[in-house]
């Protein structure tokens, strides 16, 4: 699992993409913390759960991580099947290995990214919150684990390309939307979807921790019975 | 020891049954050859072996561990599949501790090495594998397949789209792995190849196992057995007349065309006995040729059925 991890991590790392979401993201997250240090008002909103140093990062990641997950490893799975290459490696480890092996290092990728900009954030505002940070982590965990079903359900990579840039778009709305409005015809998403717990309730990460080892069992079950 | 017990293994493509209830077992540290014209079912069999298709039926027991357990023996196998691919953008090297550390296998640099310089890859090692050509993807499918000393390798195909001499430092690999102990199983459509290397072969036809055994008993068993061509004199006409007669008892096919007689005998217990008889004639015999069938004539009289 080691060596699939390590390919896979860099391999992410690489990209033109990830580095400019790496530099998007850390700059969002060093002016929104900038900003809220400079106000005189931070101070005030800090004591309120809802505004804390590191809600610039979380507010980018609730809009856009979907999309950027999904987008940069919509093929993690897929990819080594279409190109032949998945039979050397199950060969020499077990499906689950492999599977867990790309949701680890796509989930890795994000926890640098995050911890990369929690670091910049908590030098600048002197704080440490590092309770939100984990939140992002079981967020992001839940997007890797749903990213790998992705990849290891849809074998063209033409398709889940497609489909990995309409959920990117359609799950953040239906998930604000759900955690917002308690009439929308989508309410009960908000019990589903990350987006209501990390905007009103922490407390719910559990489930989105649940529904993040499911999706990988999910994955791992049917890579299992692939013909490959 | 069995290295290998396979029991009534099927494989069945939605309703097209490919493998046919084949059984057989491969002893530790011999080279098993698995032959049969294109689409018997080769490949398809070594990928149930391997973990890469699920048997539709039958048993299958790798290295005294039952399949239901094949993830805890994987790090002592190795398998070149018929097809796979590589990563373009990593070297030879590379490819060989990515994979090191996939079958979680210690990384030692020099035994990969030993190993690409062993399929002929030595002086390729740092070049990536994106501008290798068909040869050279095969070379380094050997390699991997064998890092880490395994003690069972597949090999499917492993000469095919290989240079005649690259086939030949193929062969003596194969060769040296056997003889430290490696339990072989490969499939070949070279046949001399397969005559030179393999202790036992199993020929595959429709997706079942037709023959099976060593050359030696597949010869055997094959229809037409000893070609001979006499070059012979003989004294008197009447007894090279009963010469002939008592040759014609046991052999067919006799063709006479001076000084040379062609003929064909079931049993090898048959070439004294018609020397003895030529003596007794008082025909003199200047030359014996005798032809085994090979085990080309074998492959392609199952082949022809
Ligand atoms: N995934 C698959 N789906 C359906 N049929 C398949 C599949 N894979 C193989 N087959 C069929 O199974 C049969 C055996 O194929 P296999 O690849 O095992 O042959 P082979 O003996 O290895 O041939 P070759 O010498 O050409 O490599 C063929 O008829 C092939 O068409
Ligand atoms: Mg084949």
């Amino acid at each position: 699992m080691k060596g699939i991890v390590i390919r896979e991590f860099f391999g992410l790392m690489k990209g033109i993409k990830s580095i400019l979401i790496i530099l998007f993201i850390t700059g969002i997250s060093v002016l929104s913390a900038r900003y809220m240090s400079s106000s005189s008002l931070f101070a005030e909103e800090a004591s309120n759960p809802e505004t804390t140093a590191l809600a610039g990062l979380s507010f980018v990641l609730i809009l856009f991580g979907a999309l950027f997950v999904f987008t940069l490893s919509h093929d993690a799975v897929n990819r080594d099947i279409e190109l032949q290459r998945i039979r050397l490696l199950i060969t020499k480890t077990s499906r689950t290995s492999v599977i867990a092996g790309k949701f680890v290092a796509i989930w890795l990728f994000w926890a640098a990214v995050t911890m990369i900009s929690f670091v910049i954030v908590s030098a600048i505002t002197r704080t440490f919150v590092i309770h939100e940070l984990l939140y992002l982590w079981v967020y992001l965990a839940f997007l890797a684990s749903l990213c790998v079903l992705l990849s290891t359900l849809v074998t063209h990579r033409t398709y889940s390309v497609i489909l990995s840039v309409l959920a990117g778009i359609a799950m953040p709305i239906i998930g604000l939307w759900s955690a917002f409005s308690q009439s929308s015809p989508v309410a009960a998403a908000r019990y589903v979807l990350p987006y209501y717990p990390m905007a009103e309730q922490p407390v719910l990460l559990l489930v989105t921790a649940v529904e993040a080892g499911l999706a990988l069992a999910a994955a791992v079950m049917l890579f299992r019975r692939k013909e490959l | 020891m069995e290295a290998l017990t396979v029991h009534q293994l099927t494989k069945t493509f939605k309703s097209k049954e490919v493998v046919k209830q084949i059984s057989f077992s491969l002893k530790t540290g011999e080279v098993f050859g698995f032959l049969g014209r294109n689409g018997a079912g080769k490949s398809t069999t070594i990928n149930m072996l391997t973990g890469i298709l699920p048997p539709t039926s039958g048993t299958i027991e790798i290295l005294g561990t039952p399949y239901h357990q094949i993830n805890s023996i994987k790090r002592r196998i190795g398998v070149l599949p018929d097809n796979s691919n590589y990563y373009n953008d990593m070297t030879a090297m590379q490819h060989m501790i990515f994979f090191s550390q996939v079958k979680g296998i210690p990384v030692r640099k020099d035994s990969l090495s030993e190993l690409l310089e062993a399929v002929g890859l030595g002086e390729d090692m740092d070049r990536k594998a994106g501008q290798f050509s068909l040869g050279m993807k095969k070379k380094l499918g050997i390699a991997q397949a064998l890092i880490g000393s395994p003690e069972l390798v597949f090999l499917d195909e492993p000469t095919s789209t290989l240079d005649i001499e690259s086939a030949l430092q193929i062969r003596d690999l194969i060769g040296s792995l056997a003889s430290k102990g490696t339990t072989v199983f490969m499939t070949s459509h070279n046949l001399d190849e397969v005559e030179r290397i393999c202790d036992r072969i199993a020929i595959l036809h429709q997706g079942r196992i037709e023959k099976l055994g060593t050359i030696a008993e597949l010869r055997e068993a094959h229809n037409n057995r000893f070609k001979v061509k006499v070059k012979y004199r003989s004294g008197d006409k009447s007894r090279e007349t009963i010469w002939l007669e008592r040759i014609r008892q046991v052999a067919d096919d006799v063709k006479r065309s001076e000084p040379f007689l062609e003929l064909v005998v079931d049993s090898e217990e048959d070439i004294p006995w018609i020397v003895d008889n030529a003596v007794e004639q008082q025909v003199k015999i200047f030359g014996l040729e005798i032809e085994q069938p090979s085990l080309e004539n074998i492959f392609l009289e199952q082949a022809q059925r």
